[in-house]
């Protein structure tokens, strides 16, 4: 069984974004990279599949990223995943469309069972890249990917995984609108990751030693993509207008007062 | 993510620029030859780095969230076992997942071999979130530690020819200490005995076969629910700490194929903090023991441990002090009063710098007698694990090393104890009405930091080596001593520079106390006689009683303590300033505080005491006791050649 996970590399959610002055982007300077949570939550589901299958399992990371997202690689690594390829990319935010692209010919050579990622990355949050790949990939996909048991739960903490392989199927719980859907995949299949679908571990010393002398492959962007080019198009960045001070009000006939007078709501 | 390394620029500061990463890799890898190393030195402090940068973002989600529930959960005795607090348990055992316990041990214990100096940081970061779980979280490492040293004293360690180890005497133990599946206790206090080890009672035997049995006491023995312990007890029944030895002895014996206990724990201690730490009263009743090294160097090896423990509890020091600093801190940016946040009123500002500037002059010499302590431990270490001798420099540069760390160690246990104290109060006090509730972190705070200036050898016994170290070196060679204090106070008026002055002023005070300190001394010897030549102060103290002549100069030691720390702060800031320019400022607010805080001890020394020593005298004139102020104090390293 071949899993194959993709890692984002995203700003820390821990620092405050600042805007370049011409809005062109945000400055760069003193920001610190993590993987995307939602990946992580990939991550750690990859490496439970794997220990709970039986057989030759590996677990290959893929990040589409600048030079140094090979810190975020390390991390997946580190966190037990077998070995990496790096796509290496000016940015991380690139085109969508290009991204999959990329993503599709690695997982082409690759050709995994499963293909896992997060639903959205936490920088641009657009969300889209799961669904392009899939339909690209022509395999059946699962989004959303979630479990109906609480993450305080000791099935939880015995790392049991949530994507369940039964008779070549693949079994993903989703959240959808009002409720959880099952779902039984064919396999090969791809996976989009929730927040609620498991807690990430922490990475080992040991495996931090480990990850050390582990195998990132490298590919330049343009031998992915061929010929393909940018469709999107950063025109300006601007950050949301500042909340105003809100204020306390005496009583209920004051605030149903103001509601339909001043802000004319009700 | 939040991070507890990340988001300390000073500590920082050490790790990324300070600390010569380069020649501590060189020790802790033997140039390469250690098993597994890495590939080169640049390699091996990433990976230090990765592991503390790891550890600071688990800390502060895993740990500090969790703090105050462990202090309310705390530990209990049921059925003599002690049951730890379940979420400090769960958090150890993620910290087993992921291999945290060996951090500091060999690998070839299946530790990661890195510095103590990463065990000291790791314990400032755990002690951030919660001191009583980085007390008990410090017993794994330093115990695997402490039992290869042992063992490497007793030459019970054989080495590969590249200085890995083969063989060692508790093997065993030390790989399950390196997993996060034992640890040690120091089993030192007794009801009786606590800073003065002679008054111990328990007592060791020996069997005809030539095995050891212990018998007796034990109380206040911190995470005493150990499978093994380090028991202090008397071979001969003498009041003299060379009377005592060292005992390995475990918590259960297999007999038979069947368990038994060897060590009754009967009560943990409802204390004021701490709760997450158990404080264990022990009963040893013929209990089967291993002796460790030989007979009557008991104190010695503990003092190994204990010094390295004073070191750790410097650290943790730190680690609370920089909570409290940033609740305080926090708190008080929110809190308005007067149309202004009260961080911004003058008082409370002042507080708060005072705190954020000890901080750092505390993590300053804490840094400092953790480089020295690892480079002289390594020094020895290797020199043992390659059978080749120190050349002889390198023997005098561990030499140094040895006494820096000697003359740091209570100094840091001294300060960074009261600053902990003194700093959770602030936070309190910051916090108002609300401080005093169980609603904010200060009050927990302030409830931990209170046994710190108490355990691992009180703050009064710190001052006490403190002094008699100081004094100890100016009468065993007056002369030199005479020439530096004169040099210094050279230097304190020609220096060029404007801080270099600042620092030398506070040195040559050290040595004016000093002096001051052994002229009263000498008076009182040459009973009332004037007027005295350098030649006849250098002849009298030739031929000096300790226990005797110290009397009068004991009464001083804290406040002589506090000018040492000040002086000694100052001169490490400068050195940090000479090489990064960055650290200047720092310096110049350390001295702002230190200098008028030194004159004014230096005024009590020089000044007051008479009412105190008039006091002690006609009470002991009315009640004659044997004043064995000397022996109560033999703790530490008293340089015993250089006092007698």
């Amino acid at each position: 069984m071949k899993i194959l996970v993709i890692v984002k590399r995203v700003e820390d959610p821990e620092i405050k974004i600042k805007l370049k002055a011409d809005g062109s982007g945000i400055e760069t300077e003193q920001m610190k990279y993590v993987v995307c949570p939602f990946h992580e939550i990939a991550v750690e589901e990859a490496l439970r599949v794997r220990d709970a299958s039986g057989g030759e399992n590996e677990v290959v990371a893929l990040c589409v990223g600048p030079e140094d997202a090979t810190q975020q690689l390390r991390t997946a690594l580190a966190m037990g995943a077998d070995r990496a390829i790096h796509v290496v990319a000016a940015t991380s935010a690139l085109d969508p469309t290009l991204e999959a692209i990329a993503c599709e010919k690695v997982i082409r050579e690759e050709s995994p069972e499963i293909v896992i990622l997060g639903k959205q990355a936490i920088d641009d949050d657009l969300g889209v890249l799961g669904g392009m790949l899939a339909e690209r990939l022509g395999m059946s996909q699962g989004t959303f990917a979630s479990k109906e048991i609480s993450l305080d739960s000791d099935e939880e903490k015995s790392k049991i995984p949530a994507l369940k392989i039964e008779g070549g199927r693949l079994t993903v719980v989703r959240e959808v609108d009002g409720g959880i859907e099952t779902l039984s995949l064919s396999l090969p299949a791809l996976v989009t990751t929730e927040l609620r679908l498991n807690m990430p571990r922490y990475a080992s010393l040991p495996g931090i030693m480990k990850a050390k002398k582990k195998e990132i492959r490298t590919i330049q962007l343009s031998d992915a993509i061929g010929d393909a080019t940018m469709q999107l198009k950063v025109i300006k960045l601007e950050a949301p207008p500042k909340r105003q001070a809100g204020m306390i009000v005496p009583d209920v006939a004051t605030l149903v007062s103001k509601l339909r007078n001043e802000a004319k709501v009700i | 993510m939040a991070n507890f390394y990340a988001d300390n620029e000073d500590l920082k500061f050490y790790f990324e620029h300070y600390i010569d990463w380069r020649e501590l890799v060189a020790l802790l890898e033997r140039n390469g030859k250690a098993a597994d190393a890495a590939a080169d030195w640049k390699e091996t402090a990433e990976n230090y780095k990765s592991i503390i940068d790891l550890m600071g973002e688990f800390v502060s989600e895993q740990i500090a969230p969790q703090a105050a529930k462990m202090d309310l959960e705390g530990t209990h005795l049921k059925d003599g076992v002690v049951q730890e607090s379940p979420t400090q348990k769960a958090i150890f055992d993620q910290l087993r997942e992921m291999g945290v316990f060996g951090v500091c041990s060999p690998r070839e214990f299946g530790g990661m071999n890195c510095p103590d100096l990463i065990y000291f940081m790791l314990m400032e970061i755990i002690g951030r979130a919660c001191v009583s779980s980085m007390t008990h979280f410090g017993f794994y490492a330093s115990s695997a530690r402490t039992l290869l040293h042992y063992a490497l004293n007793e030459n019970g360690v054989t080495f590969d020819k590249d200085g890995n180890v083969t063989k060692t005497r508790w093997e065993e133990e030390i790989r399950q200490c390196a997993e996060g599946n034992g640890w040690g206790s120091m089993d030192l206090t007794e009801p009786s005995a606590g800073s003065d080890l002679t008054r111990i009672k328990a007592r060791a035997t020996q069997e005809a076969d030539g095995s050891w049995r212990i018998t007796g006491n034990k109380i206040f023995i911190t995470s005493g629910h150990a499978p093994f312990h380090f028991v202090l007890a008397k071979t001969d029944d003498r009041e003299d700490l060379d009377a005592i030895s060292l005992f390995f002895v475990p918590q259960e014996l297999r007999r038979d194929g069947k368990i038994i206990r060897n060590i009754t724990i009967d009560r943990v201690e409802e204390k004021i903090g701490h709760h997450a730490s158990a404080t264990c009263s022990l009963v040893y009743d013929n209990s089967e023991a291993q002796l460790v090294g030989n007979e009557g160097d008991g104190f010695k090896l503990m003092l190994k441990i204990m010094n390295h423990a004073r070191i750790t509890v410097g650290f943790e020091g730190i680690g609370l002090c920089e909570n409290a600093y940033r609740v305080a801190k926090d708190y008080a940016e929110d809190r308005v009063t007067m149309g202004l946040p009260i961080a911004r009123h003058g008082l409370i500002a002042g507080y708060l710098h005072e705190m954020d500037i000890g901080i750092k002059a505390m993590r300053a010499m804490c840094m400092e007698a953790a480089i020295c302590h690892e480079r002289y431990v390594m020094s020895e270490y290797n020199a043992k694990a390659l059978s080749t001798p120190q050349t002889p420099d390198a023997a005098k540069r561990t030499r140094k090393m040895k006494r820096r760390t000697r003359k740091l160690t209570p100094l840091i246990k001294y300060f960074a104890s009261e600053q902990a104290v003194w700093m959770s109060r602030m936070a309190m006090q910051i916090h108002g009405g609300n401080g005093y509730t169980k609603d904010y972190a200060p009050e927990r705070l302030l409830r931990e930091a209170l046994v710190m200036p108490v355990y691992e050898g009180t703050s009064q016994i710190q001052c006490l080596m403190a002094f008699k170290d100081a004094m100890g070196f100016a009468v065993a060679n007056p002369q030199r001593f005479l020439q530096k204090a004169a040099g210094l106070r050279f230097k304190a008026l020609r220096s060029t520079d404007s801080l270099e002055r600042g620092v030398y002023k506070l040195k040559a005070a050290v040595y004016s106390v000093q002096q001051t300190l052994l002229m009263r001394v000498a008076k009182e010897k040459w009973a009332g006689a004037n007027a005295h030549s350098v030649a006849e102060f250098i002849s009298t103290f030739k031929k000096w009683d300790p226990k005797q002549d110290f009397r009068m100069a004991l009464v001083h030691a804290e406040n002589f303590t506090k000018i040492l720390i000040d002086a000694t702060a100052a001169e490490i800031l400068l050195r940090q300033a000479k090489r990064f320019p960055e650290r200047r400022k720092l310096l110049e607010q350390w001295l702002e505080m230190a200098l008028p805080r030194v004159r004014y001890h230096q005024d009590l020394i020089e000044n007051t005491g008479h009412g105190v020593m008039e006091r002690m005298e006609s009470e002991s004139k009315s009640d004659p006791v044997d004043l064995q102020i000397v022996r109560g104090a033999t703790d530490a390293s008293v340089p015993r050649k250089q006092v007698a």
